[in-house]
């Protein structure tokens, strides 16, 4: 475990520097996305990977999160730090109702909710042109500010997503060695002898859910600020399927899993410079290959390897 | 008479209109083995699983501990203490034998959402300890970090009694646990039961295997198409007519 401290606190060095070293606009951009990313997968990585609940409509909580906070800006003047609070609970809300009546029941009715969750809420969005002017989308978000100081380049924001994905990394970690995660694992193992051992399961479940939207809300307001802008594009469904074949390609159910998903989702279209229909063709191509060959992903892979070669069991 | 630690009464239980079980009645003495025996398809794990909370009844009542708890969930009941063992191997598979028994803990290390995020990590001497005294009594000490999946299969039905222990039952539910086993497992196994015996364990045991339900039980009932029709003593059960008509008579001592 020594050897994966110190690369841990390498990466987090070397993540805290990057952006004084790195001054091109265009590569900070795309390390602010990925981060944000990583967040969106960790949040999903709740319900999705450790309780194994399949929720196909997280893109939809992160729209929520993200018009909270345009609307409470732009309408109610709410200070930019409060918008990110707002988008976490309005989002968390929406989390709960959707939650509520469909963890409750066995079968693939959470799947079927949340699925169509997100194509509803994607065509408010699109339609409830006086609240969310339409499809053109809501420009205009103010920038994040602390201090006084209103952030205009990518540095500042580079930070507040560094921040935002130390949160759901630590929040990943905590919950998986408690009692908590041991029951969200236990639901995700077997779920009558969960019970039988006396855990919740609806209540451990709605828990998952709830948290992985209110961190899905709060990172989709960081997102309109540090765009200034959000539409309903924020809500496709391409969104929540890039987020799915983050967490699965990483490993689900892991912490370093859907961080190395989003690395990769992220960077891929960026390094291939394919055009943008073709992305969802390999994606799909490559979630396939994974389910099928590698259905732990990029961490059971090396798992694998690391106990091929004779040594110790990685927690 | 000792106090009754579970009493079912007119338990009836129909799916759709075919009635599984028809008005039946039992209790559970504190302390002792207790057998539900009958034919194959007689309503014993129907039975079971009402008790257990895995199936609502139709009709009747269920007392635990002198409280009503028909149609409770099973984690309810686990929080009261019944603990149940499943009729096919039900474990935590990909996790080791260890970690399996840890998540079994889950009511004995109350620990609330706002404790674990505001807290580091902290070890809990008594749940390891008490963890391994499970292991231990079980013999599965040996095998605790291998993986659940991949333990022989005897040792696999050991682990879920390791796991019911770990709720610290007052009653244990034992769901058909020689099920699938050669004569020298099932030898073993009675042995372990014998062993929760002596600590002191109050047995519900669901089985087949005649010759464990008569080494081990005190009392048993005797369950053929969805109504009881005989109890007692083992030796009394044995030599009742009706019971060798329909079980003991027409198929064998399948011992």
């Amino acid at each position: 475990m020594r050897a994966a401290n110190l690369s841990f606190f390498a990466i987090s060095a070397a993540a805290l520097v990057l952006p004084l070293a790195v001054t091109n606009p265009y590569y900070l951009h795309t390390a602010i996305a990925m981060m944000v990313n990583a967040v969106l997968a960790l949040s999903l990585n709740f319900i999705l990977g450790y309780v194994g609940e399949k929720s196909l409509g997280h893109a939809a909580f992160f729209g929520i999160g993200g018009y909270t906070a345009a609307l409470l800006a732009l309408n109610l003047g709410v200070p930019a730090w409060g918008t990110l609070l707002a988008g976490g609970v309005v989002s968390g809300l929406f989390g709960l109702a959707v939650g509520f009546p469909t963890l409750r029941l066995r079968g693939p009715y959470f799947a079927i909710a949340t699925l169509g969750f997100g194509a509803i809420l994607q065509l408010i969005a699109t339609n409830w042109t006086s609240l969310t002017k339409g499809p053109m989308g809501i420009p205009g978000v103010p920038p994040l500010a602390f201090a006084g100081l209103i952030f205009r380049n990518e540095r500042p924001y580079y930070y507040v997503a560094l921040l935002l994905l130390a949160l759901a990394a630590y929040l990943t970690w905590r919950l998986a060695h408690s009692r908590i995660g041991r029951a969200f694992v236990a639901i995700r193992q077997n779920f009558d002898l969960a019970e039988s051992v006396g855990i919740d399961t609806f209540r451990f479940k709605l828990a998952a859910f709830v948290l992985g939207t209110v961190l899905a809300g709060v990172v989709g307001a960081f997102y309109a600020h540090y765009t200034n802008f959000i539409s309903p594009k924020a809500l496709e469904s391409y969104i929540t399927l890039n987020v799915v074949t983050m967490v699965i390609i990483g490993g689900e159910g892991t912490l370093i899993g859907p961080i190395l998903g989003a690395i990769l989702v992220t960077l891929l279209p960026e390094v291939l410079r394919v055009a943008e229909n073709f992305r969802l063709v390999i994606f799909g191509f490559i979630l396939l290959l994974t389910i099928i060959y590698a259905p732990s992903g990029i961490v059971g892979l090396a798992r694998a390897a690391w106990q091929k070669r004779g040594g110790e069991r990685l927690a | 008479m000792p106090e009754q630690i579970l009493q079912v009464s007119d338990l009836t239980i129909r799916f759709g209109g075919l009635v599984a079980v028809d008005g039946v009645s039992f209790s559970v003495p504190q302390g002792g083995i207790t057998g539900l025996i009958g034919p194959n398809g007689a309503g014993k794990t129907t039975i079971f699983n009402a008790v257990t909370g895995f199936l609502a009844p139709t009709g009747g009542r269920i007392l635990f501990a002198g409280q009503d708890v028909t149609r409770r969930k099973p984690h309810e009941l686990a929080a009261l203490g019944l603990a149940r063992t499943f009729q096919h191997t039900s474990l935590f598979p990909d996790l080791t034998v260890r970690q399996n028994v840890w998540t079994a803990m889950h009511l004995a290390l109350p620990e609330t959402f706002w404790q674990v995020l505001a807290t580091p990590p902290r070890r809990h001497p008594d749940g390891e300890q008490r963890v391994q005294e499970i292991l231990d009594l079980l013999e599965l000490a040996e095998r605790a970090d291998q993986a659940a999946s991949s333990l022989p299969y005897g040792e696999q039905r050991k682990l879920e009694i390791a796991l019911a222990l770990a709720v610290k039952p007052r009653l244990l539910l034992l769901d058909e646990p020689a099920a699938g086993m050669n004569p020298e497992e099932a030898q073993r196994l009675t042995e372990t039961i014998q062993q929760l015996r002596r600590l002191g364990l109050t047995i519900l045991l669901v089985e087949h295997n005649m010759r464990l339900v008569m080494g081990v039980c005190d009392y048993i009932h005797v369950i053929e198409h969805g109504r009881k029709i005989a109890e007692g003593a083992p030796s009394q059960v044995a030599h009742d007519p009706k019971v060798i008509e329909v079980y003991l008579g027409r198929r064998g001592t399948n011992a």
